[in-house]
């Protein structure tokens, strides 16, 4: 009787030992998840201006969709914006430039000399003023728990390895069978959207100002021409990659991020595309975005109603 | 050993006896097939949904978090409330066998269930995907399955080392059944709410099979996580044993 009690409890013992050890390895240990978090969240919480070099490329099997190439300027305290964005697409490339000031958000392209005004609304207009507000946004401590559970075991994915400079790397990189169900079920009803949005925009379009030299639309048709990436069939995520340096200051200093689909198309074709987003940043807090004056230019108001369209 | 061995065989054949028991392997053939015929319903609207070489880890999620862990339940709240509130335990017990043999002849039956389901699984998933897959998308290959399967095997059977020893404080079946269902879906909610909870709890750890398929994660997390699992599997079997040992039957 004794050597039951003995055996049992010894059992009980080393096991709940072994668990609270295992368990609080897990709990205390660094991961590269928690690294990427701390330096997104110092990023973002210091940041007062920095100057952005982004680059997206969207390939399907291997030849180049569209490109677009943009360097910004940003400050956040004054809410201001300059920058060049380069697009080279399948109809050929465009350059413009773009400034966002207190009249409101400025476009030209290069090809003319009018420039177009959006007056501002409450509402962040674009990828560039955006990025930066969301990363604050999500940083109360309770989201932050709710995004821990959702990404769950896909913590440990994430591997950071120190620099001898003091710089760090942290990579990320899924295959197919490690892409959540949820999110590789999204994929066929994104591309599907896609499509629907294209055929939506068609029409519309001609009709609208200044036949085609409107910068956002020739921005919109230069990087999205939904018509050549819209797969039909067998749609999903083969690969998602990101990788980010971090400096020694714990700014995220370069981050990359790389989704690649595959599918068919209508005629059955089997396409790989892949999706590419390169974004560096540097002289934080030391940038100082440049303004345009408008008195003596050509100005074009263009209203705000397609606005939703193009948030898609 | 032979006490054991005839124990295990009375339990499974008790379980096979059970229509809900068959219910469950019937479900577990179909809902592969179903997905299949959802996605082909699907096709009008969303296209086709790709069905590849990762179909059956993607299945095995559903599994791992809803499917099995109800079989569980039922199934333990056979094996112990219920055999203590029809008063049939002390037949099991007359026979010459331990109440260590009885007890683990109890779980080992789960075990076995719970092998079966997974297996079960397994093929008619990869059945499908050889049947309905497109072919030359994805690329897993059979050995990161079985790996993924193994991992997900020793995962439910910690959760249901767990649930057993939760088993003993009831005399009940359906009282079992609600309280078990209630605390696995609180157990599921509240690392949403409580920082850290996940690394203590067994119930985060359903999906933890994805981490065996990964070529990035450490060897080193990987020993940690496993060993975690099979002591909390251990810790769980034996409370259960000490509390089975003194009940009255």
């Amino acid at each position: 009787m004794k050597k039951k009690w003995l055996l049992s409890g010894s059992a009980i013992g080393i096991s709940g030992a072994i668990m609270l050890a295992t368990g609080l390895t897990a709990f205390a240990g660094t991961s590269g998840y928690e690294d990427y978090k701390a330096a997104l969240k110092n990023t973002a919480q210091n940041l007062e201006s920095v100057t952005v070099q982004a680059d997206a490329v969207l390939k399907d099997n291997g030849t180049l969709l569209s490109q677009a190439q943009s360097n910004l300027k940003a400050s956040l305290k004054n809410e201001a914006v300059s920058g060049t964005l380069k697009i080279n697409g399948k109809v050929g490339s465009q350059n413009i430039s773009l400034y966002r000031q207190p009249e409101g958000l400025v476009w030209k392209s290069d090809a003319s000399d009018i420039y177009y005004v959006k007056q501002d609304k409450a509402e962040k207009n674009d990828q560039e003023a955006g990025k930066v507000t969301k990363d604050a946004a999500w940083l109360s401590s309770q989201e932050e728990t709710v995004i821990d559970a959702l990404i769950g075991n896909l913590k440990n994915e994430f591997t950071s390895t120190s620099e001898s400079d003091g710089s760090k790397k942290i990579s990320l990189q899924l295959e197919s069978a490690q892409i959540p169900a949820v999110v590789q079920a999204l994929a066929p009803v994104a591309f599907k959207h896609l499509a629907y949005q294209s055929e939506w925009n068609r029409p519309g379009d001609s009709g609208t100002a200044a036949e085609g030299s409107d910068p956002e639309e020739l921005f919109q048709q230069g990087l999205l021409n939904a018509k050549d990436i819209a797969l039909t069939d067998g749609v999903q995520i083969q690969s998602i990659s990101l990788n980010a340096v971090v400096n020694p200051a714990n700014e995220i200093q370069s981050q990359q991020f790389d989704i690649t689909f595959t599918g068919q198309d209508a005629q059955g074709v089997a396409h790989t595309l892949t999706a590419s987003l390169d974004v560096q940043l540097s002289a934080f807090n030391g940038t100082t975005p440049d303004s345009i004056d408008l008195s003596g230019k050509q100005v074009q108001q263009l209203k705000d109603d397609h606005e939703g369209r193009h948030h898609e | 050993m032979d006490g054991l061995r005839a124990g295990l065989k009375n339990e499974l054949l008790l379980m096979i006896y059970r229509k809900k028991t068959m219910f469950f392997f019937l479900v577990s053939v179909l809902i592969p097939v179903l997905f299949i015929l959802l996605f082909h319903a699907l096709h009008p609207i969303l296209g086709r949904i790709a069905v590849s070489p990762s179909y059956p880890v993607q299945m095995l999620e559903i599994y791992t978090v809803f499917l099995i862990p109800l079989f569980m339940f039922v199934e333990i709240a056979d094996l112990f409330p219920q055999e203590i509130s029809s008063r049939t335990l002390k037949l099991a017990l007359l026979r010459p066998i331990t109440r260590l043999g009885a007890y683990l002849a109890k779980f080992l039956a789960l075990g076995v269930a719970i092998g079966i389901l997974l297996l079960l699984l397994g093929t008619v998933s990869t059945l499908c995907n050889i049947l309905f897959g497109i072919p030359g998308t994805g690329n897993l290959d059979i050995f990161g399955l079985l790996k993924a399967y193994a991992a997900a095997f020793l995962s439910m059977l910690s959760l249901a080392a767990l649930f057993i020893f939760i088993a003993q404080f009831f005399r009940s079946a359906g009282g079992f059944l609600v309280f078990s269902i209630l605390l696995y879906t609180g157990a599921k909610a509240v690392p949403y709410f409580i920082n850290g909870f996940s690394f203590f709890s067994i119930t985060s750890y359903t999906d933890w099979y994805s981490l065996w398929l990964s070529h990035t994660v450490s060897t080193g997390r990987l020993v940690t996580t496993s060993l975690f699992l099979l002591s909390s599997l251990l810790m769980f079997l034996t409370i259960g044993y000490i509390l089975f040992d003194r009940k009255e039957v």
